[in-house]
């Protein structure tokens, strides 16, 4: 029979024994946690909205620590003292410490964060960048696999990079060289690996099996955000390609 | 041939092994000189002509086509598939493998593909009507339809579970009986047929659950999930 865990037993800042999938906080200073992944604690743990009701050390802690306003909704401030398990549908978790680094990782799968990391919005949609030093926590469907530049990464798969340059677009259309071809590729025929990200220069890239759920709340945001100003034509045109590709995922 | 990186991540050398065929969407990353393109549709690749639209509706009016792409240059590419589990299969010169499509993440390309009925797969069933019909209501139970894909040649393919796979020795002097659902492929010379062990209890809703069963006889492996989710 397994282990039945008390405070005592628990680790510290590890995976909870044999089990990947939930992750133990030794909690002693305030840590950044994403709204729903508390699974359970032990001890005195106040969880506080980013949005209102913070004053003192903590609203000062935020305000330098978290430049991503998008993500405010997101993540509560956790802080107390205990343990804290951490789990996120089934998926792996793993723990990661930068030391005056650099890593963006997509915002799905990041769960916790300590307040000697900042986080900022990235460039790429539904990624986030954190600045500094201290541990975090992230979650993938099945291990990480950790790869080095130069590769060509599906954007569902990744999870994230540290220290290379932010990935450009690669477009594979090569097989479409003859009319035949081109014909069927304009009536929807594809490999649905067309758009790939690709990363040069050195650094490490976090890569997980593909998703089965892919939380797109955040890339709605950052179109909705890029909605004002659009001309008539311009929205006209958007809604025309929403609902043909409405139309063919009802069709599936 | 592919190799195994995680429970769910499978890798392969595209040069090596001649190229490689894969449900489309289901690369994760490559390193080298890779292309991908649509595969068994006019004009990709060396599979062109209007044969491919042919066998291609062919295969849609059986409900056994997945959407594929075909790998091929020079370079390693990591694939995997909705955080399905993976299970890789070596398929020796003469044996077949015999899966349902939307359980076969990969394979190499040299391997020969082609959609077989299950009713002539089964092995007391007899020809006729009766054997029809007894493939039909196999392959309704199994969610495989009336036709399953069969890979022969020598190659190796990449099987897709939910759960692990555990491979059963089909051989023996009993036959391995297999939940319809958690079945997923066979390899070698296996006959499969389905078979009811219905009681009245069934009938008034006290049944065991168990009522459908897949009987495996022949010589070969059958593969197992560790779950009754079909895909």
């Amino acid at each position: 029979m397994s282990q039945v865990l008390n405070p005592m037993t628990l680790p510290n800042d590890d995976n909870v024994p044999d089990n990947h999938y939930a992750f133990c906080i030794n909690l002693v200073s305030p840590w950044f946690i994403r709204k729903g992944t508390m699974i359970a604690y032990y001890g005195q743990i106040d969880f506080r909205a980013l949005t209102h009701g913070l004053h003192g050390g903590l609203l000062h802690m935020v305000a330098q620590q978290f430049s991503a306003p998008m993500y405010f909704g997101d993540y509560t401030v956790a802080e107390g003292q205990g343990k804290l398990i951490i789990g996120d549908r089934g998926y792996d978790i793993n723990s990661y410490d930068l030391d005056d680094g650099n890593l963006t990782i997509r915002a799905a799968n990041l769960l916790a964060f300590e307040p000697g990391l900042s986080m900022n919005q990235s460039i790429v949609p539904g990624f986030v960048t954190l600045l500094g030093t201290g541990k975090f926590l992230a979650s993938s469907n099945g291990p990480v696999i950790f790869v080095e530049p130069p590769a060509r990464v599906d954007p569902e798969a990744l999870v994230g990079w540290a220290d290379c340059p932010a990935p450009s677009h690669h477009y594979d259309h090569g097989w479409v060289t003859n009319m035949i071809a081109a014909g069927a590729a304009r009536f929807g025929v594809n490999t649905g690996e067309e758009r790939q990200f690709d990363f040069t220069g050195a650094g490490t890239i976090l890569v997980q099996s593909s998703e089965k759920v892919l939380s797109d709340s955040a890339v709605i945001r950052t179109i909705e955000t890029q909605l004002h100003g659009l001309t008539m034509t311009g929205l006209q045109h958007l809604n025309g390609v929403i609902n043909s590709q409405l139309a063919s995922q009802q069709h599936r | 041939m592919f190799t195994k990186v995680n429970s769910k991540v499978v890798k392969v050398n595209v040069g090596q092994v001649g190229g490689v065929v894969a449900r489309a969407g289901a690369m994760l990353f490559y390193t080298g000189q890779v292309a991908f393109a649509p595969h068994q549709i006019p004009g990709a690749g060396q599979f062109g002509g209007m044969g491919g639209i042919v066998r291609l509706a062919g295969r849609m009016m059986q409900g056994e086509h997945e959407r594929t792409m075909l790998a091929q240059g020079n370079g390693e590419v990591h694939y995997g598939y909705a955080g399905l589990d993976v299970h890789t299969v070596d398929i020796a010169q003469g044996a077949v493998l015999r899966v349902e499509a939307s359980r076969l993440l990969a394979n190499t390309a040299g391997l020969q593909s082609s959609v077989v009925s299950v009713a002539s797969s089964g092995g007391s069933g007899g020809g006729g009507v009766m054997g029809m019909l007894r493939g039909a209501a196999s392959g309704a139970l199994t969610g495989q339809g009336m036709f399953t894909t069969q890979l022969s040649g020598q190659g190796s393919a990449v099987l897709l579970a939910h759960g692990g796979v555990i491979e059963m020795q089909v051989g023996g002097p009993s036959p391995v009986v297999v939940d319809p659902q958690a079945f997923v492929a066979a390899y070698g010379n296996v006959q499969t047929e389905l078979k009811t062990a219905l009681s009245w209890r069934d009938a008034v809703g006290r049944g065991s659950g168990e009522a459908m069963q897949l009987h495996c006889v022949g010589q070969g492996i059958v593969f197992v999930q560790a779950s009754e989710e079909k895909l």
